[in-house]
Order: C-alpha cells, then sequence, then structure tokens
C-alpha cells in the first residue's frame, strides 16, 4: 500500500519563544490542543513506515513523537553530551530520535525527506564502536541536523509539550542525569517515575508483593515468595541465554552478524555479568540466595514482621535490574530472529564463493610446475563448484538422505584443508625467501667490515655457514611434499598435519636465523652482550629504572629469554596485532606485574626472607590465602593466583603508562588459515553430485546433521557403557575436583567441563549445547544422578567447589542422552 | 582480598624494590604485568576464533573501566585466568 507523503506545514513562533524556557511545563492533555492548528504530532505508528529498518528496534512502540523540540536540540549542540550522561547508548538515542524526527518535520521535510535524512545520518554512526567515538558521531549528527533544520530551512522551534507519558521503560543507569538535560527546556516526555521502569516482571511480583502485605503476616507466604522470585530470575536467565545461543549465532561460521544481534549479544555479555554480580557475595543486593534462604529459615535470623517485609522489598527491589534486563534481551532477540537470515544453503554458497576466491587466488600465483598444481586445479575448478552446485540444490529445498551430508561434510573440510595446505606452503616459501636473504645481506656488510680479525672472521663465517646449512636442512625436510600424491586421495588429518609441519620449520629456521642475526651483531658492534631484538621503545623503559638491582636482573633476564621464547611459540598465531594492542592497552598491568615480581621472588629460596616471627614468609601469607589451597613445591598456585587477581584493585601507584611504548612480541604477519571445524548441520548433498571413495570416509567420525529428523529406532541395539562397566571401580584420574570458575554448561564461554567429555568429540559441533542442555534438564530433576555423578548441590547449575565429580559416570550418561536423542549411533 | 600496606613493605624489602623510585617501581611492575599480559593475551586469543576475539575485545573495552573488571573477566573468561596464572608461575619457575 503506497504512503501519501506527509506535508508538513511550518510552525510560527517568535524567536523569543525559542530562546525563552518554556513557560508552562505542565503537562497538556491532547484535547486541549487545537484542532484547527496542528501540532503534528505523529505516532511511532505513522513514522515508523518512514525510518529505515535498520534503527526500528530501538524505537518503543508505544512513544508518541511530538512537536519538535528544537530548544532541546539546541541545548545538545551547546552542551555536547559527555560519557557519563550516556550510560547506555540505546536508550539514549531511544530518548534523542523522536527529537531529530520532529526537527525535520518542523523544517518541512516530508515523509521520503526524513526517510532520505535519517538513513543518511543513523548509518554513519556507530553503534558498537568505543564511547568516545559514539559520543563524536551522535554529536555531529546532532549538529549537522541543527544547521539543516536552523540555518538551512530556517525552521523555528515552538513550545515543546508532553502528550502522552512514557510507559516503556528508559533503561538509563543514570536516568535522572540525562532526563535532565532532555527535560530542562521543556520535557519532550512526561518524566518517568520510578514505577514505571520496572519490568513487567517485576511489576507482577510486586502486585504478589502488595496482597501478602495486605494480608495477615504469614512467614512461610514470604519464603514462598522469595523462592519463586529467585527461581523465575534463573528460570528467565537461563532461557534467555539459551535463546540467545541459539538464535544469535546461527551460521555464525558464514555470516557476520547483523547489528541487531550484535548489540544483543553485546547486551548478553552484560546480562551475564549482572547475573554473576548478583550471585557474588559482592552483589549489589549484598546477599546471595543461599542467604536469602538461611536468613529466612533460621529462627534466629528476621524475627521481626517488619525486618521480613523490608529485606524482601529490598531484595525484590534489587533483582529489578536484572529482570528488565533480561526482558529487554528477549525483546532484543525477538527483533533478530526476525531479521532475515540467508538460507543455510545460501550460507554455504556464500562460504564456497570465498573459497573459490581464495583457492583461484592461489592457482594463479602456483607455478604449473608444482607437484600439487593439477590436483589443486582440480579441487578449485570442479571441488568448489560442486560444493556450490550441492549448496545451491540444498537451497531449492531438496531433501535427500540426512547420511549423505556427511560426504558433504568431508568434502568441504577436504578442499579447505587442500587451500590451507597450499597458502602454508605458499607462504612458507616467501618466508624462506626472505630470511635467506636477510642471512646474505648480513653477511656480505659484515665481511664489507675492515675492523675486524681475520680469526673472528673465520669463526663468523663457520658460524654463518653452518646455520645456513641448517636452515638449507630445516628447508629441504619442508619442501619434502607429499609428492605425486593427490590432493584429494590425501586424506584431511595428512593435510592438516603436513600444514602444521610448514609452521614447525619455519619456527626453526627463524630460530637459527635469530641465532646468526644475533651473533652477527655481536661481532659487528665489537661490544658486550646486546639484547639485538629490544626494541628502541623497551630501551626507554629500562633506562627509567637506570641500575636495575641483582634481583630485578634474576628476574627481567630470563623473562626477555622466556618472551623471546614465545615470541617463537606463538608465531602461528592468528592474533592481530591491532586487536592485541587495544585489548593489552585496556589492562592496567602494574598490578599482575606486582605479583608476577612476587612470585618470582618467593618462588626462588634464594630470595626468601624471613618475616617478624622468624618462620619463612611465603606468598601465601603475603597474599592471606589458605596454605591448603597452595602446593608445597610451589608455594603458590593458579587458584591462589586467580583468587588474588580478582581481588587485586587498583592502587595509587599505578602509572597511567602509554602501553604502547612497552615492548612488543614481535608477532610476524601470517596469512590467516581458515580453520576445518564443522559447526553446522548437515546439508543434504545428493549422491550424484560429487563421490569421495569409500574407503577415504573415516570411520570413526560419525556426523549427523538434523538428528531431530531421524527417528529412534528403540530396536536398535548399541553397547551402552554402563552395562560393561558395571561395579567396575573407578580410578583416580576419572575423578575432576571442582574449582573456583570452573565453567560446566555453557560452552559459548569457551572450555567447560561437559565439552571436553571424550563422548563430545563424536557429536557433531553443532548439537552439542542441545545435548548438554539435555543432560542439564535430566540432572536438575534427578537428585539420583546428582549424587551418582557428584559434585553437584540442589540443581544442575550449583557447583559445590572442592567436591569431587565422577566424569567417567558424567560421560556415560551424555552418551546416553546423545543415543537417547539421535545424536548417536 | 586487598594488599595491605605491610604487604608491600614486605614485598618491597623482598625484591629491593625500595632501593628504586616510584615511578622506577611502576615502571617496573608495569614493564612485567606487560610482558606477563602479552604472553597470555597471546595465548588466550590464539585459541579462539575470529568471532570470538572480537566479542573478548568488545567485552573488555565495555568493562575496562570497571572497579571490578578483573574479577568479572576470571568469572566469565575462566580460560583466560588459567592462562595468566599459568605465565605467572611460569615466570616464577623460570626465575628460581
Amino acid at each position: 500500500m503506497e504512503r501519501q507523503p506527509t506535508v508538513i506545514r511550518p510552525n510560527i513562533v517568535s524567536s523569543e519563544a525559542f530562546l525563552q524556557p518554556p513557560v508552562n511545563n505542565e503537562r497538556i492533555e491532547p484535547q486541549a490542543i487545537d484542532p484547527a492548528y496542528p501540532r503534528y504530532e505523529k505516532t511511532t505508528t505513522e513514522i515508523l513506515p518512514t525510518i529505515p529498518t535498520k534503527i526500528v528496534p530501538i524505537i518503543p512502540e508505544n512513544i508518541v513523537v511530538m512537536d519538535a523540540s528544537l530548544q532541546a536540540l539546541k541545548k545538545f549542540i551547546d552542551n555536547p553530551v559527555t560519557a557519563e550522561e550516556i550510560p547506555n547508548k540505546e536508550a539514549f538515542m531511544r530518548n534523542v530520535f523522536p527529537w531529530i524526527v520532529n526537527a525535520l518535520s518542523n523544517a518541512e521535510y516530508d515523509a521520503a525527506g526524513i526517510d532520505a535524512f535519517l538513513k543518511q545520518s543513523i548509518d554513519t554512526i556507530d553503534f558498537h564502536a568505543p564511547t568516545e567515538k559514539y559520543l563524536h558521531d551522535i554529536n555531529r549528527v546532532l549538529q549537522n541536523i541543527w544547521k539543516q533544520v536552523v540555518v538551512e530551512k530556517g525552521a523555528t522551534p515552538h513550545e515543546v509539550r508532553p502528550v502522552v507519558p512514557v510507559s516503556e521503560p528508559l533503561l538509563l543507569t543514570k536516568k535522572e542525569q540525562v532526563q535532565d538535560i532532555l527535560v530542562s527546556s521543556g520535557p519532550m516526555v512526561e518524566k518517568v517515575d520510578a514505577s514505571k521502569v520496572s519490568s513487567a516482571t517485576t511489576k507482577a511480583f510486586e502486585n504478589t508483593l502488595e496482597s501478602l502485605d495486605s494480608e495477615p503476616f504469614n512467614r512461610e507466604a514470604y519464603l514462598q515468595f522469595v523462592y519463586e522470585v529467585h527461581t523465575s530470575l534463573r528460570d528467565r536467565y537461563d532461557a534467555v541465554t539459551k535463546s540467545a545461543q541459539q538464535n544469535l549465532k546461527r551460521y555464525s561460521e558464514f555470516y557476520t552478524p547483523s547489528p541487531t544481534e550484535k548489540e544483543a549479544l553485546q547486551f548478553l555479555s552484560t546480562l551475564k555479568s549482572q547475573y554473576v554480580r548478583l550471585q557474588s557475595k559482592n552483589s549489589l543486593l549484598g546477599v546471595t540466595r543461599a542467604e536469602v534462604m538461611n536468613s529466612l529459615n533460621k529462627t534466629d535470623g528476621f524475627t521481626k514482621e517488619d525486618e521480613v517485609k523490608t529485606f524482601i522489598h529490598d531484595y525484590l527491589a534489587g533483582t529489578e535490574n536484572l529482570f528488565t534486563s533480561i526482558e529487554r534481551l528477549e525483546a532484543m532477540i525477538e527483533s533478530a530472529k526476525g531479521e532475515e537470515k540467508p538460507a543455510l544453503g545460501e550460507a554455504y554458497r556464500t562460504q564456497f564463493e570465498s573459497l573459490r576466491v581464495a583457492g583461484e587466488k592461489i592457482l594463479t600465483t602456483l607455478p604449473t610446475s608444482h607437484p600439487l598444481y593439477n590436483d589443486f586445479k582440480v579441487v578449485v575448478e570442479k571441488g568448489i563448484g560442486d560444493l556450490i552446485t550441492a549448496a545451491a540444490v540444498e537451497n531449492n529445498g531438496d531433501k535427500a538422505v540426512l547420511e549423505r551430508s556427511s560426504y558433504f561434510i568431508i568434502l568441504r573440510d577436504r578442499v579447505k584443508a587442500s587451500i590451507a595446505y597450499i597458502q602454508a606452503e605458499q607462504e612458507f616459501e616467501n618466508f624462506k625467501q626472505r630470511q635467506l636473504r636477510l642471512v646474505q645481506t648480513l653477511e656480505s656488510s659484515l665481511t664489507a667490515g675492515t675492523e675486524m680479525l681475520p680469526q673472528e672472521k673465520v669463526v663468523l663465517k663457520k658460524t654463518i655457514l653452518e646455520n645456513i646449512e641448517k636452515i638449507n636442512h630445516a628447508l629441504t625436510k619442508a619442501g619434502a611434499l607429499p609428492a605425486g600424491a593427490s590432493l584429494l586421495s590425501l586424506s584431511q588429518s595428512t593435510l592438516e598435519s603436513a600444514t602444521k609441519d610448514f609452521a614447525t620449520e619455519r619456527e626453526q629456521v627463524k630460530l637459527l636465523l635469530g641465532e646468526t642475526k644475533e651473533i652477527l651483531k655481536e661481532l659487528q658492534n665489537d661490544t658486550s652482550l646486546l639484547m639485538t631484538t629490544e626494541s628502541p621503545d623497551t630501551e626507554k623503559v629500562s633506562e627509567s629504572v637506570p641500575e636495575p638491582t641483582p634481583v630485578v636482573d634474576a628476574i627481567l633476564v630470563p623473562l626477555h629469554e622466556r618472551s623471546q621464547r614465545y615470541a617463537s611459540e606463538i608465531s602461528e598465531s592468528a592474533v592481530s596485532r591491532d586487536r592485541l594492542r587495544q585489548i593489552r592497552s585496556l589492562f592496567k598491568p602494574a598490578r599482575i606485574g606486582m605479583l608476577a615480581l612476587v612470585a618470582a621472588a618467593f618462588g626462588s629460596d634464594q630470595y626468601k626472607p624471613t618475616n617478624t616471627n622468624g618462620g619463612a614468609l611465603s606468598l601465601s601469607t603475603l597474599m592471606g590465602v589458605s596454605t591448603s589451597a597452595i602446593t608445597p613445591e610451589l608455594s603458590l598456585d593458579r587458584m591462589a593466583i586467580e583468587e588474588f587477581l580478582k581481588h587485586a584493585t587498583q592502587s595509587k601507584e599505578e602509572v597511567q603508562g602509554n602501553v604502547d611504548s612497552l615492548p612488543l612480541v614481535e608477532i610476524p604477519k601470517l596469512t590467516s588459515i581458515p580453520e576445518v571445524t564443522e559447526e553446522v548441520p548437515g546439508v543434504v548433498l545428493p549422491s550424484t553430485v560429487y563421490s569421495v571413495p569409500e574407503a577415504n570416509i573415516p570411520r570413526e567420525l560419525k556426523i549427523f546433521g538434523a538428528a531431530d529428523t531421524i527417528p529412534f529406532d528403540p530396536k536398535m541395539s548399541f553397547n551402552s557403557p554402563t552395562q560393561s562397566e558395571q561395579g567396575a571401580m573407578y580410578t583416580e584420574k576419572d575423578f575432576h575436583t571442582l574449582q573456583y570458575g570452573d565453567i560446566f554448561w555453557d560452552i559459548s564461554e569457551g572450555e567447560t567441563l561437559a565439552g571436553t567429555l571424550p563422548v563430545m568429540k563424536q557429536i557433531n559441533p553443532y548439537f552439542k549445547q542441545h545435548l548438554i542442555d539435555r543432560l542439564r534438564d535430566r540432572i536438575n530433576k534427578s537428585p539420583e544422578l546428582r549424587k551418582k555423578i557428584g559434585g553437584f548441590g540442589d540443581t544442575a547449575n550449583e557447583l559445590v567447589t572442592g567436591a569431587r565429580m565422577n566424569l567417567k559416570v558424567l560421560n556415560e550418561e551424555f552418551t546416553i542422552e546423545a543415543v537417547n536423542a539421535g545424536y548417536l549411533q | 582480598m586487598h594488599i595491605t600496606p605491610t604487604m608491600m613493605q614486605e614485598i618491597s624489602q623482598v625484591l629491593q624494590i625500595d632501593t628504586l623510585s616510584e615511578a622506577e617501581q611502576n615502571a617496573l611492575n608495569e614493564r612485567v604485568g606487560n610482558e606477563v599480559l602479552e604472553n597470555t593475551l597471546l595465548l588466550y586469543l590464539n585459541g579462539l576464533n575470529e568471532w570470538e576475539q572480537s566479542s573478548f575485545q568488545q567485552w573488555i573495552t565495555a568493562h575496562a573501566g570497571d572497579a571490578d573488571m578483573m574479577a568479572d573477566l576470571l568469572l566469565l573468561y575462566p580460560d583466560f585466568g588459567k592462562i595468566l596464572s599459568q605465565q605467572i608461575i611460569l615466570l616464577a619457575q623460570k626465575s628460581q
């Protein structure tokens, strides 16, 4: 349906009115407005079609856009927004947005004009940028609007009146501050009172609490109420995090998340932090769930009716933020779900197109004499083409036999591995050439030197020759390609290991060259030992410590050596230098440095002092950690250090140094090698499209795609591990002692206990979390199962630090669950 | 747990850091801390894919100013904590 463009008539208001603050800030009822004098009030429903889709989700449905507030806009221009005023970018934008629309309306922009202008302006704002950049963007956009509206179009603002209060909560942490600014020259919207900020869930609980308060005091009822709040909070949190995981990361390997998804994911991490804080002793509430329950249960806890009531009211208020955040994330997820996602087949097609581009690029540079040229050509020209065709077929909804998907996945991985192999080889060749040139240059510059004794020259040349010999040996070894072998007939693991070999050999060459370079430099300068790889920046820092003490030497020298070693070990890193630099700049390393120095000093008997009592002073006593948590060999362990780090706060002495001036480990820029991992349900591949020799398919690899569509055959026989292990004694290695900070269920958090169980290797990664969730539900419901596995509290989510968990039993339970769910045969 | 002034004194004695000026002490702490962090970040990020690295970076950016940033970081990214403490222990062993 076509929309008629909205014609906006300008409102004429004297310049005095613009300069003067509004005389009357009182709310004017909608019916009080003279219909003959249009105020150009538009509801969001009217505005929405004119707004680019991208920004729709941030506009609450029930905000009524009122007359333009150029005064408020001017206020912004005169007082650029600061970081403190925008604790929440989205909420801020939501407040500002209607103003912008109205300002444009006032300047006689029609709907299409507003649309175009907004698109142009808003697109230049990066909502995910750091706050400073975002501030810069938003202030720039506001100024631009001011220029367009007032300077160029000559519009004048008129009085701003609230028409309909906003019932949508404003999620500003410092909402009063922002609202002061927003409302100071005339409120755009009615000030939101505290009760309206609460979430729907909190409101429901508040109502329940009110009814509880109005009844005669019933301790049990209050206890039940707190339990319900807790349960609800936990369930909602679990549900929303699960939902986020399922809905926001789909096909993440294949396409970039949309801005809404990114925003939601970012918010998810904020929510997780909030939740973690709530669970911690130092939570905003100052209580943990267990403490609440204990307090209410104990007879010596809250004894008076008033105390119980006050406590419960405070507690509910404390959970409000979390409920609000959960609801907000739910809305974001819904919004993200509504976005059009590329079909799986399309996602695959895009991926294969990029593989083809990478492959073709390599093919153009690969000499035809290369032993693998022909095979690689087949891979690029036929293999990838077939994959694309297969993806296209799938995209049209052709559902072939499910098991065929494993052929498809294997083929895809092989193509990926082939490309990675050739890339690694080429990159190594380049590296080799560069390094050889470096040696030659050094050699020639050195031999050109005249101030060297003949004996020195001989020794030097010998060393260089030896090193070159070693390099050549390493290169020859690395160059021993699987000659004559066909890429397609090589197993994926062979290709992967060959790719890794290149990396290993490159390390050897690098070390040898480093050694050569160092010898050359030492001799050339005819000075004492120089750390040749030390950058000028490092020296600058060293200068600030003019005469390091022997202790400092003892610590720093090996540290430097180790750093060098790591530089080599991690040179395969796919981490970009910029990213590393940026992340590191956000840390305040001084406290970690101090801990490291302490650890280094106390790790050595040589520097172990005695305390005033004459006993040995250990790190544990320094850190106040119980000695039972510390291994005798080291006097410190991971737990102790983590515990320390958790509570380490910034000290006054720390210098906000420019971290960029500090030494950075040299990381060679490498071509990133695509990971050969499978995170997507199998795609159906017709058997006619491409055939892979049966013998090449690893038999142990059972990858199943959309397992939900496989009916589980109850007659299917399988060897349950529990049957064979009945009565078996469990060895010590079957047990895991739970530690503080262990992540158990959520594999998105990185390596988890559940995710590393042996059975997981046989599960399609896409279904791992589903499987984990299924078992978690079962463990939740079964106290017997919790007891059998060990380590759990009252629920699957409660892990008892220090308790022992039988991972073997857990693995067995996962196996059973996987078979039942059809993820495993 | 916070480091008390007494602890600071004892640490300073052990390290003979008190012979250095305050700026020098800070430079030393910063430098050693950076060395540890550098390796930790490299090792940790190296195990993540591009998207995870980006997510980690965003979290750090968003929470860099938090007073309890480190505590949250270790809770939310336990692997990072493990690597960090390993690095510190490695350093301690290396220095013996």
